[in-house]
């Protein structure tokens, strides 16, 4: 139960400070977060080995974003307005409580456990939301890459799969990529 | 060896060859060849056939295992997939013609490869995350790194990425029910999230903006190519999803839907063709068009539909590629045209703007073009049991006639001199030959549409 309450808390923390962060950084360090939680809440289901498969692809993607980012001249955005920060949150806040009250409706048509549901769905809003507020490919990719990874959870929940793994491992690759291919580099900005 | 190893694994492994060639020209050449080789491996392999081999045949099984999943390439199947090398050969040829760079020289055989795996694969919701990895792999196929604007790629990339989630799910749902019904419930519950799935897919409203963008910031010659064989690739699932399941080909709200979409779609994109300047966000709006009334013929829910769907399909596929070439060819002169140039465009490049009209003409089905027969017999079914769709798709193909029309106004206000018209066409001799020829099929449709019935001769159950 503590453990279950607590997975809660960092997953909807790590999705919160991406939503807040301006940095870079700080945002690749909540998605990092949000993979180690997913590796955790899939691991109460799965064995060691296939669960490990969504933390490893993460943090392979992960690596890959951070690479494309370190030369991009997208990392010199200006930082957001705390008036931005407040609304960004408490927009998560709202999409979290709405989360809340349709979560045991939605837990009678998927019949998985409870905080494998609420930490999924509350992923897959916060990255529709995040994809929302924005119009930047790197930012758009990350809340991809968070709704994926809601889905992830909830779909593991229902189905054990090796090849469904194998194939969202890939895709998580594969859009981290995409990530890297539109990234600006400094070295262009400068021919300019 | 076995028909996924030939057709699927072995044109992802040779895609990679031709890249490593630095001349442009061999690598086109080369991918050209390569297609025309995979289509016509389908006459020397005899798919589920091991015991017959012959002379110049031979035997190969149908099924690839891939960790506890089936791979399984038809008999049936062979037509889609000689049709979509040949579509790649086809498209390779014609970038050559108009001295285009086409970026999905050589890559597209990559793509091509997974559409059909995503067609091939069991269980078939499986479908959804390999179309998600031809998704992907198309955008770099659709714009280059540096593209100024990129958020019509970024929807495109965020609804068909939202579009997995409800197919898997929906996937989940029915597990077990391809014989057996499933209780009214989940049956509900499938087919809205099975709905969700397609409507993502398929650009359906509210989720369309993204296509016109796309086509506004895409080459024609790629945005053709690229959402040419996914339109395939999604309704051919869409019709083993149909088929698949015996409780949804027999539930009438389903169709209904299917009917409903259908006419938002084709009223959505005639009334953009209709009050569009742009001209390659026209496109946009022809393929969602397109997608409307295909979706139409499929709502028309028994065999006649699903015929006519095929050759809906085929003909639509001619003439919506000859309009991408035009529309490419154009660009030679200057990127992202109006409709209001189109006279200055015609003395420029008269094979160009007649291949242009004559496309519209064909896609809003004139007679004597090949768009004529197969969407005049949809009126007729339409006809006779939904009339009040009938009036709604006279009504768009108005809209379309008048566009059209108006086009020609705009094209007749200068004068044209015979021998301008002539060196054009000693300018690019084959381009005037294929319009030529689309022309001349217009005159025997059948000829080439009849082939486009083994599209559907798989789907058993459909065409009962």
């Amino acid at each position: 139960m503590l453990l279950n309450n607590l997975l809660i808390f960092f997953a909807l923390g790590a999705v919160g400070l991406m939503l807040v962060a301006s940095d870079w950084r700080m945002r690749i360090g909540g998605l990092a977060s949000l993979y180690l939680i997913e590796f955790i809440v899939i691991l109460q289901i799965w064995p060691l080995a296939l669960g490990s498969v969504k933390l490893i692809s993460g943090w392979m993607g992960i690596a890959l974003l951070s690479t494309s980012m370190i030369n991009s001249i997208n990392q010199e955005k200006k930082p957001h307005y705390t008036s931005e920060v407040i609304f960004r949150f408490l927009l998560a806040v709202l999409i979290w409580i709405v989360i809340l009250a349709i979560a045991p409706s939605i837990n009678e048509w998927i019949p998985i456990p409870y905080t494998n549901l609420y930490i999924g769905l509350s992923l897959m809003g916060s990255g529709l939301l995040f994809m929302s507020l924005t119009d930047d490919f790197f930012e758009i990719i990350l809340g991809l890459l968070s709704i994926l990874a809601g889905f992830d959870i909830i779909y593991s929940s229902l189905e054990g799969s090796a090849l469904v793994t194998g194939i969202f491992a890939f895709i998580i690759i594969l859009i981290c990529l995409l990530s890297g291919y539109f990234s600006r580099l400094i070295v262009d900005r400068g021919e300019e | 060896m076995n028909a996924p190893i030939i057709w699927i694994v072995s044109p992802v492994i040779v895609s990679f060859f031709p890249l490593f060639l630095k001349k442009k020209r061999i690598r086109n050449y080369l991918f050209i060849g390569i297609s025309l080789l995979f289509a016509a491996l389908i006459f020397i392999f005899e798919i589920d056939q091991v015991e017959e081999t012959g002379l110049f045949t031979y035997g190969i099984s149908s099924v690839q295992n891939v960790l506890g999943r089936n791979l399984s390439l038809l008999e049936n199947d062979k037509f889609l997939i000689f049709l979509m090398f040949v579509f790649n050969a086809i498209w390779g040829i014609v970038s050559i013609l108009l001295k285009k760079t086409a970026r999905f020289i050589p890559i597209g055989l990559m793509y091509t490869a997974f559409l059909l795996a995503a067609v091939s694969v069991e269980p078939f919701l499986y479908s959804a995350l390999i179309i998600e990895i031809a998704v992907i792999l198309s955008i770099p196929l659709l714009v280059s790194s540096h593209a100024d604007s990129k958020n019509g790629i970024s929807r495109y990339l965020i609804y068909q990425t939202l579009a997995v989630p409800f197919i898997l799910l929906a996937g989940w749902f029915l597990a077990g029910g391809e014989i057996s019904p499933v209780e009214s419930t989940q049956l509900i519950q499938a087919t809205v999230l099975l709905g969700l799935g397609f409507v993502f897919w398929l650009a359906i409203y509210p989720f369309h903006s993204w296509v016109p963008m796309v086509f506004d910031e895409t080459d024609p010659i790629n945005s053709g190519y690229i959402f040419l064989l996914l339109q395939l690739v999604f309704f051919i699932l869409i019709l083993q999803y149909i088929d698949g399941f015996a409780w949804l080909r027999t539930y009438t709200v389903f169709f209904q839907a299917l009917r409903f979409l259908g006419i938002i779609m084709a009223g959505f994109g005639s009334l953009g063709l209709f009050f569009e300047k742009s001209i390659r966000k026209l496109i946009g709006y022809e393929f969602l068009r397109s997608t409307g009334i295909l979706l139409i013929s499929i709502g028309l829910s028994s065999a006649k539909g699903i015929t006519l769907f095929s050759y809906l399909i085929g003909s639509r596929m001619i003439s919506f590629s000859l309009l991408c070439w035009s529309v490419s060819h154009f660009e030679s002169i200057e990127k992202r045209m109006s409709v209001l140039n189109l006279s200055d465009l015609t003395q420029k490049k008269p094979i160009a703007s007649a291949s242009f009209l004559f496309s519209l003409l064909s896609l809003s089905g004139m007679p004597l073009t090949i768009g004529f027969p197969p969407l005049q017999t949809l009126y007729q079914y339409l006809a006779v049991d939904y009339p009040i769709i009938f009036l709604l798709m006279i009504l768009c193909n108005i809209l379309i006639t008048i566009t059209v029309f108006r086009y020609m106004r705009e094209i007749l206000k200068k004068k044209y001199v015979l021998k301008e018209i002539l060196n054009s066409v000693k300018e690019n001799p084959l381009l005037f030959l294929i319009l030529i020829a689309i022309v001349v099929l217009g005159f025997f449709p059948r000829i080439i549409l009849m082939r486009f019935e083994h599209l559907v001769v798989g789907f058993d159950f459909l065409l009962k």
